[in-house]
């Protein structure tokens, strides 16, 4: 039952995994009923009719936080939070939904599981989680992570995260994916024993790959700085909302002051009073309405944030599609150089520097077995380089080929989720725009009956 | 030093048949000149509500305003409301016959009219039987200044914020800018919006000018709060004088009651005086009856038309006040719904701008 994960080097076209649920059945996703994220249902409804082979919808919400002590790996005590994960199946026919799993994962372990993804899929902008620590906070938010509205906000991005997986087409099938929800203990052994860690490229190994490439594909060196500048524009913009929070709130709060100085005012005046004392009341109102639509309001800058980490998701898939043409511009170049040496020995001039040819040139010629038996060498790591560099080449193209489906879907995506979160923050505007008509008009409504 | 010379076009309107106005004198006065014509109307109307100058150097500015007196913004609003102490005072219907005043509208040199009774209006002293009414008057005018300083001060704090509010949304335009530049299918949606977000943060400026207007009409009633102490101060000086005045008989009488009966109970120089040096003929005694019963009968012809100066000067000032109280609750209202419509005006110029920016995004 258990299958071995696939080797990653062969990932390049979604290998069918162990379908989940029924044999026929696979994982969509319709939007649970904690969460607010908003594009990835469509998509994940045309999965759903693309593969029309699947027979059940599953509903995956992250539906509570809950603060935890434990010991940590140095048996140390520590706090964290967890977050209870329920999947449920939607019967076909009537559209109830039956609760199928319930299990509690920490933030840990969600890393853990987008670590695996980025390393079995590659060529696949993975979703980003949400962020560790709380940042462009404007003043009035705890920059703290037991904060409950952080945590809470968390939460929201975690449920998003997982329907982000369910709805893309081939992560969606993945069977660790399918054990992070179901399978509560041994799940982190699970993960472990693919020994993904093993196989994922170095940091170091990539960044070196950046600057030897010689021959990089014009449009994956567009995409990164596309995505260099995505970020750069989206980290703008959460810096000047968080000012514009700021100062709104700054706003608010000061007509806090007028409802105090009316109140005041009210106490002296003998016809004004009602009309001053009423009016009063409409600015302390307005003063403290602020808080709630700012609660609001920070979900849209959770929207944004989310592209800021995409970006570097998309960044990865060049990273690795650089590290890839580096390895076949070295293996390329390797072949060259043996078939350089083969040449050589077979014709006897001396072009190539070898070691064996300077030792040779030291310490006397060697003998026609000699160098006969070195060229049979090389002539079979020629034929293994070349059947390498085949493979190498093949592997390229099909990563190419998918990385890039998988970058028009993202774009279609992601055009789609910022004018939405676009849309949404001017219609947040809008609606504080008909408060403050609605407070004003009554105060004024207050002043003219004075 | 220079003080800005404030030009003052007026007009006295002579209304024709046909409604025509006509300009029959025009000159030029500084602030000192009208700060002179107020402390005249001051010393001789002292029962009246005196309308109050502008001030006389920016107070409860927002950042923003420059507080300087020089500052071109600072000096029309000053004209604003100079022109608006001189339409006070032409539509009371005591003030606006004053001599003065005409002279002030036409006459190029106005000479200082120096008066210690100024001077005595910022006396202290100590009355014995207080009207209520103006104590409770004296009151209020403390209450309702210490209630409009704090109204101008929240005022200051929101137009502060306000400014800094929508300066920031020019920031977004510069990033919606940014933004466009990289997008391909975004790219224009995003640049009108950005474009949206300039014209937002740039119409803040129009209205903060437009709300200093109703800054000023609440500081008017600052400065008349000033004024209505003035009146309730004077009425004390003539309660004190008429209770000095009343003191001062009584005293008299009493001295002649004891001259007459022989008995002494007052203390008098001339008792003293008598008593060291001996008894006082009968015809001395005598002389000095006869000069304090002139004395008496002077203090009670002044005592009698003190009190009737006073009852008078009561009438007219309560006359007054009541006219001030009318004025003051219509324009106070006025300023306050002005204010209110003026916040309503700046909503509704906000769900434009965010309603056209909602139309580019949605067109992306």
């Amino acid at each position: 039952m258990e299958q071995a994960p696939p080797d990653p080097e062969r990932q390049l076209q979604p290998a069918p995994l162990e379908p989940l649920g029924s044999p026929d059945a696979g994982l969509g996703a319709a939007v649970g009923k904690e969460a607010e994220g908003a594009g990835e249902e469509s998509s994940g409804v045309d999965t759903m009719t693309h593969n029309n082979f699947w027979l059940k919808k599953i509903e995956i919400s992250v539906s509570e936080a809950e603060k935890r002590t434990g010991r940590n790996a140095m048996n140390m005590q520590e706090t964290y939070t967890a977050y209870l994960i329920e999947t449920r199946s939607v019967e076909h026919t009537d559209g109830q939904s039956v609760l199928t799993d319930s299990l509690w994962r920490r933030y840990s372990e969600f890393e853990l599981l987008r670590s695996y993804l980025l390393v079995y899929y590659p060529h696949i902008v993975v979703p980003p989680l949400p962020e560790k620590r709380a940042e462009f906070v404007w003043h009035k938010l705890s920059a703290d992570n037991m904060d409950p509205d952080f945590v809470e906000r968390r939460r929201i991005g975690l449920e998003n995260f997982l329907l982000r997986i369910a709805s893309h087409p081939i992560l969606c099938r993945d069977k660790i994916f399918y054990l992070f929800l179901t399978q509560e203990g041994n799940w982190k052994e699970t993960v472990n024993e693919t020994g993904f860690q093993l196989k994922a490229d170095s940091r170091l190994k990539a960044l070196n790959a950046t600057f030897r490439v010689k021959n990089p594909d014009k449009r994956f060196t567009d995409l990164k700085h596309y995505s260099d500048e995505l970020q750069s524009v989206i980290s703008h913009l959460l810096r000047v909302r968080a000012r514009v929070a700021d100062r709104l709130y700054g706003v608010y709060k000061v007509h806090g002051n007028y409802g105090r100085v009316f109140s005041e005012w009210s106490a002296i005046e003998k016809e004004m009073g009602d009309g001053l004392q009423s009016a009063g009341h409409h600015m302390d109102v307005y003063a403290s309405s602020i808080d709630d639509i700012l609660e609001d309001e920070e979900h849209y800058a959770d929207q944004l944030k989310e592209y800021l980490f995409y970006a570097e998701a998309l960044r990865a898939v060049c990273r690795k599609h650089e590290l890839m043409q580096y390895d076949l511009e070295m293996a390329a170049q390797d072949l060259a150089s043996k078939k350089q040496q083969c040449e050589e020995l077979a014709t006897g001039t001396v072009r190539t520097f070898s070691l064996k040819g300077m030792t040779t040139k030291l310490f006397g010629q060697e003998t026609p077995e000699q160098r006969e038996a070195r060229i049979k060498v090389l002539e079979e790591q020629i034929n293994e380089g070349e059947q390498q560099l085949k493979s190498k080449n093949l592997e390229g193209r099909e990563f190419v080929k998918n990385a890039w489906a998988d970058i028009e879907r993202f774009k279609e995506q992601k055009n789609r989720d910022l004018k939405e979160a676009l849309i949404s923050y001017a219609v947040m505007q809008i609606s504080m725009c008909k408060k403050g008509i609605q407070v004003w008009t009554n105060a004024k409504e207050c002043f003219s009956k004075m």
